[in-house]
């Protein structure tokens, strides 16, 4: 190969880069996502399958009516390439905070160590290495349980575990993940408790006292060198299930000979051990009646004893009434003479006190005289000073007046002498004689007064005589009574003493009789209670005496009852050996079942998951990759003609066809191979992560194994080269067929022509853009087919994811919103009490709720099973509040009727069966039944069958057992009702709507991130796929841009030719998008569904929306990037040449 | 003032290291009614003159006068707007768009200026009043190009840019062309330009600049021009 050719063709890559990547990024896309979801479901089986080898999975699982023994293994372990590992498991209750949970107890091997089949990996703590040590699963229980832990197991009503098990108390020292177990949500169905089992409990094998294996893990050679769920694995299953059935036909017969053989052994024993029983009971019957004698003599004694104590007793009691009586008498005695004496002593006192007043008064009397005496002694000498003093006063004055009286009767001569001598009197005189007349009668009047005075005074002399007289007799008064007191007051001081002498006697004879008195009392105070110690204790003998008699007779009754109920027991016993010997002759072979993988719980789903993902994978990335491969291979043609002149020069300068080819076969293969290259390593890594990782919220797997499929790598690798190889080689062909003349010259363009609408009336106002703009989408037929399937694919990819996501989220409204309408569901131990007293607290709360039967079934049909909810309503119409059974697409309701029965639409579909078909329907592989279906109804999660009642009754021979509720709160708070229910005891669990929606909302999630794997790829697609056609658009067409720009068209004008034909464009591929995702999306929905979930059907107009958006979106991206190019084109170079 | 003139117009490429002068201090003038015709060898920046006068490209340096703008001092948007209201196209290759009629191409460039002359008016002054609704690719060489022609004058442009219309034409149909023009210029007072490397054309002009390595050779004035009719190559 020429070097300058060489450089041309790698220059060429560097010239176009937009090209170039866009054709890498498609490749890549397109590889990523199909490689990727292609590998996606191998990956998930050789995840599965490693896990399975790693943990030597059995391949069987062999459960016999009979059990089985040593000899079964052996008879099994003939076959070649057999290994048989035998192992027990029982299904037990376990006692939960409020519930109970059903759980499937099974053996480990050996302590501190898993089995060598079905080996469990600890997530958790360690394995057992005590007998009453066990391991629990991680997924299964309800409440959640931890290492440490203390667990119960408990029998399910009468069975008697202790037949079983050795041990029912157990300490969690581990928590483990199983290979039978991979299903998070299921462990499969048991006839205990509620009929599935909830968690997977390991114990000691030790612990088991059942003889007989009850089942064999079986692995076979031949199927360990066979992938899981491949179908070279199903056939040689089915080869190597008829070899151990055929085993279990040949030793069925034997096997029960050995069950009869050992049961008879074992009556012979059991008939012995009731033989030496019997012995033994009687032995102890008779030591016991002997025993109960010597305590009858022994009570005998006591009470006689007791007599004679009673009667010592009785004596005692009267002598201490007696000195009781005398006792009181004495007292009162005593009593009397102390009260005499202090009366006595009293009256004495009182006469002394009297005596002792008199005197006093006495006495007083005579101060009182005394005192009159004196004071009148006083009022004597007083008048006697008085009388002397007016004596005096008397004679003092009598004299004076004599003297004035001479003197006056002087005057009056001598007056008289004057008158007669003179004959009158000068005045001065007269005037004199005047007042002389006035002192002559004054003095005359005070004479006589003096007189008067002295008669008086004469009078009072003899008055103070007589007093004197008086009072000296009353002075001798007086000192006789003086006298006569003192001599009362001696009299009374020796009475007193008399009196205090006789007292003192008196009191001293009295305290010694009361001594006495006292000395007696106590005296008999110890009598007494020397008697009431006696009573006591006599009292105590009594009850003593009556216990034991009462106990002796006890002792008697409980002899008889020992009696009889040992005779009873032993002659059940005898008529249980009796029956048992019966029974025997009753038993019937043994049949044995054997069971594949698919018998545990999950395996079968976790295969049909990875299938389902398969499916999604031949449709979808197929599609997805269509879509790349057209936009290459347009992109690859339009290069190829862009370029003849280039082609037509080489070819003229000599070069080979073969040559002209290399250079656009390197550019092509360069970016696919480079493409699908990095497409592939990334999309292989990237999508089986994801999706297992989806997956993994469902099962518990370890951690994924994603190799690398290289075979698929270089499929990819090889289809994509071939196809643009082909592409490439075919344009190029036809290019340089023509003359190197023609090719240099620009390719004739395309022929403008006038087109339908030209003859249209309205064609002549449409503008010149609009003419070009339809024109050219007519004109280029090809290319515009091409872009719009380019588009119209990535707007239906899109829908389809946004279409998947809804069919998801739509689920949980439509269930619980539109399909039932309960605020909770309860499960309560059956019974028709605790089903009225539930229904009164429900309704005492203001709900109210309807009771049906809930258990397991299988729903079989044409070899096809559906493990559902049979669902037995007591009261249809009341169920009917709760439950909508109608069509999902007419709405049309439906009622469950007494013939047939309800079927939820997704086992339907599982099944294949539709209204009016009979199918079969089974809780035990023994007791099928066939219904018929009446109606496929709405709903979404969980398979469900209904019936009524007496359709029940007819089928299973029995009456339902109620044991569930769907209520209503009536607006109560969901915890208080709650906690009243399940404190009355009779309800197991409560569930409510809520947390129902959330639990399903969390399963659903795990799809989610498949499906947003999905928009995202679709997007980038459509994004890259955009770009490439506009590009590719722009670049053909760069010469009539150019000459609109050198026309001097705005840049708006220029944007508007090109992108208005871009704009219709896409929005056809988006309309042809959405019609054709509908039918994508319906199709992608119902291939990836899994079993247990049916997914909605409905599209939502919003994801129509957003489809057309984001493509819209895209392109606008596009458009406005495109916008800077059609910008920067250089019309010089754009029209300097025709290339 | 002349109508166009060019004072020191410099355009330089750069190819990497090596700056390549496509345009060295280009002088001349070009009158009003003028035909013109700028003549030289493959190479001797003829083209690029032509670009820079059209406003398809800007020069380094220098003055580009058009009815006494400078068109050198323009930005992008006044450039676009100068192209559209005053400059008409003539291309070798004729770029005509392929999907539109004859007509549909002139009013094409019509419809973006307020004075034009009508489609149909225009093309039977070209001679293709009959091929009015013809596609090009249902058009011969020189039809076309007089389409072209056509459209570049439905515009009543200052100033008709010719960039060897005629080197994709047959003899005959070349002159037909170079009469369109010389007439177009006699008889509706247009100015043209002409860019060709074929020196027998030179008669036909009332200027010829002739161009050497980029640069100015000489300007020679026919103060007689030859009509096309009686020019031979």
């Amino acid at each position: 190969m020429k070097s300058a050719l060489r450089k041309n063709a790698v220059t060429e890559i560097f010239r176009t880069k937009s090209r170039f990547l866009s054709i890498f990024c498609i490749v890549a896309i397109g590889i990523a996502f199909f490689a990727g979801v292609k590998v996606s479901s191998p990956d998930m089986k050789v995840t599965a399958d490693s896990y399975y080898k790693e943990t030597n999975l059995s391949h069987f699982r062999l459960v016999s009516t009979l059990g089985f023994s040593d000899k079964d293994v052996e008879a099994l372990e003939g076959i070649e390439g057999i290994t048989v590992y035998p192992a027990y498991f029982t299904d037990v209750l376990i006692a939960s905070d409020e519930t109970e949970e059903t759980a499937r107890v099974m053996s480990l091997k050996a302590y501190g160590e898993s089995n060598e089949v079905n080996r469990l990996s600890l997530t958790e703590g360690r394995f057992p290495q005590e007998k009453n040590e066990c391991i629990i699963d991680g997924t299964g229980f309800r409440a959640s349980r931890e290492v440490g832990e203390h667990i119960t197991l408990l029998a399910d009503g009468e069975d008697d575990l202790s037949q079983t098990l050795n041990t029912t108390e157990f300490d969690v020292t581990g928590v483990f993940t199983s290979p039978t177990y991979i299903d998070k949500s299921t462990k499969g169905s048991t006839t205990v408790g509620n009929g599935s089992i909830s968690a997977i409990i390991y114990i000691p094998e030790e612990c088991f006292e059942t003889k007989a294996y009850t089942e064999l893990y079986v692995t076979a050679d031949e199927l360990a060198a066979e992938n899981a769920y491949s179908d070279g694995y199903e056939s040689i299953e089915e080869k190597l299930t008829d070899a151990l059935e055929a085993t279990g036909d040949k030793r069925k017969d034997l096997r029960l000979e050995e069950v009869k053989e050992e049961a008879r052994q074992e009556i012979a024993d059991a008939q012995q051990e009731l033989d030496e029983a019997k012995a033994d009971a009687d032995k102890e019957l008779a030591e016991a009646w002997e025993k109960l004698e010597d305590g009858r003599i022994a009570l005998e004694d006591g009470e006689k004893e007791l007599a004679d104590g009673k009667a010592e007793l009785e004596n005692s009691r009267i002598l201490l009434e007696d000195s009781k009586k005398q006792l009181d008498e004495g007292r009162a005695q005593y009593e009397n003479g102390l009260a005499q004496f202090e009366k006595g002593i009293a009256d004495g006192k009182a006469e002394i006190e009297k005596q002792e007043k008199l005197l006093d008064d006495g006495e007083k009397q005579y101060e009182e005289g005394l005192a009159q005496y004196e004071s009148g002694l006083a009022a004597y000498n007083d008048g006697k000073a008085q009388y002397d003093a007016a004596v005096a006063a008397l004679e003092e004055q009598a004299p004076n007046y004599e003297v004035i009286l001479r003197a006056v009767e002087i005057y009056y001569l001598v007056a008289d002498r004057i008158e007669q001598q003179e004959g009158e009197l000068p005045p001065e005189v007269i005037e004199y004689i005047d007042s002389l007349i006035g002192l002559d009668e004054e003095t005359k009047e005070q004479i006589a007064q003096l007189t008067e005075a002295k008669i008086k005074l004469d009078e009072t002399a003899a008055l103070l005589e007589s007093s004197k007289a008086e009072l000296d007799s009353a002075k001798e008064t007086l000192d006789s009574s003086r006298r006569q007191l003192d001599s009362g007051r001696i009299q009374l001081y020796s009475g007193k003493l008399t009196l205090l002498e006789q007292e003192m006697e008196g009191r001293a004879k009295l305290n010694d009789s009361l001594a006495q008195l006292e000395e007696g009392e106590e005296q008999y105070n110890e009598g007494l209670e020397a008697y009431n110690q006696g009573v006591k204790e006599l009292e105590e003998a009594e009850k003593t005496l009556s216990d034991s008699r009462k106990e002796y007779e006890d002792g008697v009754k409980e002899y008889e009852k020992g009696k009889a109920d040992a005779e009873k027991e032993l002659a059940d016993a005898q008529q249980e050996i009796e029956d048992a010997k019966a029974e025997i002759d009753d038993l019937e072979p043994p049949s044995w079942y054997v069971f594949g993988r698919s018998g545990n719980p999950g395996y079968s789903e976790y295969g049909e998951n990875a299938e389902r993902i398969n499916n999604i994978a031949s449709v979808f990335p197929v599609f997805f990759i269509l879509v790349a491969a057209l936009v290459c291979l347009t992109t690859m043609t339009r290069m190829v003609e862009e370029q003849r002149s280039q082609i037509g020069t080489l070819k003229a300068l000599g070069y080979t066809s073969g040559q002209v080819i290399f250079k656009y076969m390197f550019y092509a293969l360069t970016a696919t191979i480079a493409g699908a290259l990095a497409g592939a390593a990334f999309g292989q890594k990237l999508f089986p992560f994801a999706i297992i990782t989806a997956y993994g919220m469902l099962y518990t797997m370890p951690a994924m194994v994603i190799p690398m499929d290289w075979a698929l790598t270089a499929v990819c690798l090889a289809v994509s080269a071939a196809a643009v190889a082909l592409t490439v080689f075919a344009c190029c062909k036809s290019a340089l067929a023509e003359c190197p003349a023609q090719l240099m010259r620009p390719k004739a363009p395309k022929a403008g022509k006038m087109i339908f609408l030209d003859k249209l009336p309205f064609w002549k106002k449409v503008s010149f853009n609009g003419k070009v703009t339809a024109r050219n989408l007519f004109r280029y037929k090809r290319r515009m087919l091409m872009t719009v399937v380019g588009i119209a694919g990535c707007t239906a990819l899109t829908l389809t994811g946004f279409a998947l996501k809804d069919s998801i989220s739509d689920i949980v409204e439509k269930q619980f919103s539109q399909l039932t309408f309960y605020d909770g569901l309860l499960a309560f131990e059956s019974g028709e009490e605790n089903e009225k007293e539930i229904t009164n607290i429900l309704t005492k709360n203001g709900g109210d709720g309807a009771v049906y039967f809930q258990k397991s079934v299988t729903v079989s049909y044409n070899g096809k099973n559906v493990t559902a909810y049979l669902i037995v309503p007591r009261d249809t119409e009341k169920f009917g509040k709760y439950y909508l059974f109608r069509d999902r697409n007419t709405h049309e309701e439906f009622s469950i009727e007494r013939e047939n029965i309800l079927i939820d639409e997704k086992s339907s579909l599982l099944l294949g069966i539709r209204a009016g078909d009979e199918v079969q329907l089974y809780s035990d592989e023994t007791d099928i039944h066939t219904v018929m279906v009446g109606e496929c109804v709405e709903n979404y999660p969980q398979h469900y069958v209904y019936m009524t009642e007496e359709m029940y009754k007819d089928l299973f021979g029995e009456a339902p057992e109620y044991n569930m509720f769907a209520f209503s709160t009536g607006g109560q708070s969901e915890d208080e009702l709650a906690g009243t229910l399940l404190e009355s005891g009779k309800v197991l669990t409560v569930s409510y709507k809520d947390s129902l929606m959330t639990t399903m909302t969390k399963m659903m999630e795990a799809l989610d991130s498949v499906i947003l794997i999905l928009i995202v790829s679709a997007g980038a697609l459509a994004f890259v796929v955009l770009y490439n056609l506009t590009n590719i658009n722009i670049t053909e067409r760069i010469r009539e841009i150019a000459t609109l720009k050198v026309m001097g068209f705005y840049d708006k004008e220029v944007d508007g030719y090109i992108f208005r034909e871009n704009l219709i464009l896409t929005l056809m591929g988006i309309a042809a998008g959405l019609f054709g995702g509908t039918f994508l999306a319906k199709f992608i929905i119902q291939t990836a569904e899994i079993d247990l979930v049916m997914f909605g059907r409905d599209i939502s107009v919003l994801s129509y929306f957003i489809s057309a958006a984001m493509t819209l979106l895209f392109s606008l991206i596009v458009t406005l990037y495109m916008h800077r190019r059609l910008k920067r084109i250089d019309m010089i170079e754009a029209l300097k040449s025709v290339e | 003032m002349s109508f166009v003139e060019l004072k020191d117009v410099c355009k330089r490429y750069k190819v990497g290291e090596i700056t390549i002068s496509a345009a060295d201090s280009i002088e001349f003038q070009i009158e009003k009614g003028e035909l013109a015709i700028i003549l030289g060898p493959s190479g001797s920046g003829k083209t690029t003159v032509l670009n820079l006068l059209g406003g398809m490209d800007t020069a380094d340096g220098g003055v580009i006068s058009v009815d006494g703008s400078n068109v050198a001092a323009y930005d992008r948007k006044q450039l676009i707007s100068y192209r559209r209201n005053e400059i008409g196209f003539v291309f070798q290759f004729y770029n005509l768009i392929p999907n539109l009629t004859a007509k549909e191409n002139v009013e094409l460039a019509a419809q973006t200026c307020d004075d034009f002359i009508p489609a149909t008016e225009i093309l039977e002054q070209v001679g293709l009043g009959e091929r009015l609704n013809n596609f090009p690719s249902q058009l011969s060489g020189g039809e076309q190009q007089r389409v072209a022609i056509a459209r570049a004058l439905a515009k009543k442009p200052k100033l008709l840019l010719c960039d060897e219309p005629t080197g994709a034409l047959d003899y005959n149909t070349g002159k037909l062309i170079l009469k369109l023009l010389q007439d177009t210029c006699r008889k509706n007072g247009m100015t043209v330009i002409i860019v060709t490397h074929n020196s027998a054309l030179a008669p036909m002009a009332d200027k010829v600049i002739h161009l050497r390595n980029s640069r100015v050779g000489s300007i020679d004035i026919n103060k007689d021009p030859t009509p096309v009719e009686n020019i031979e190559w």
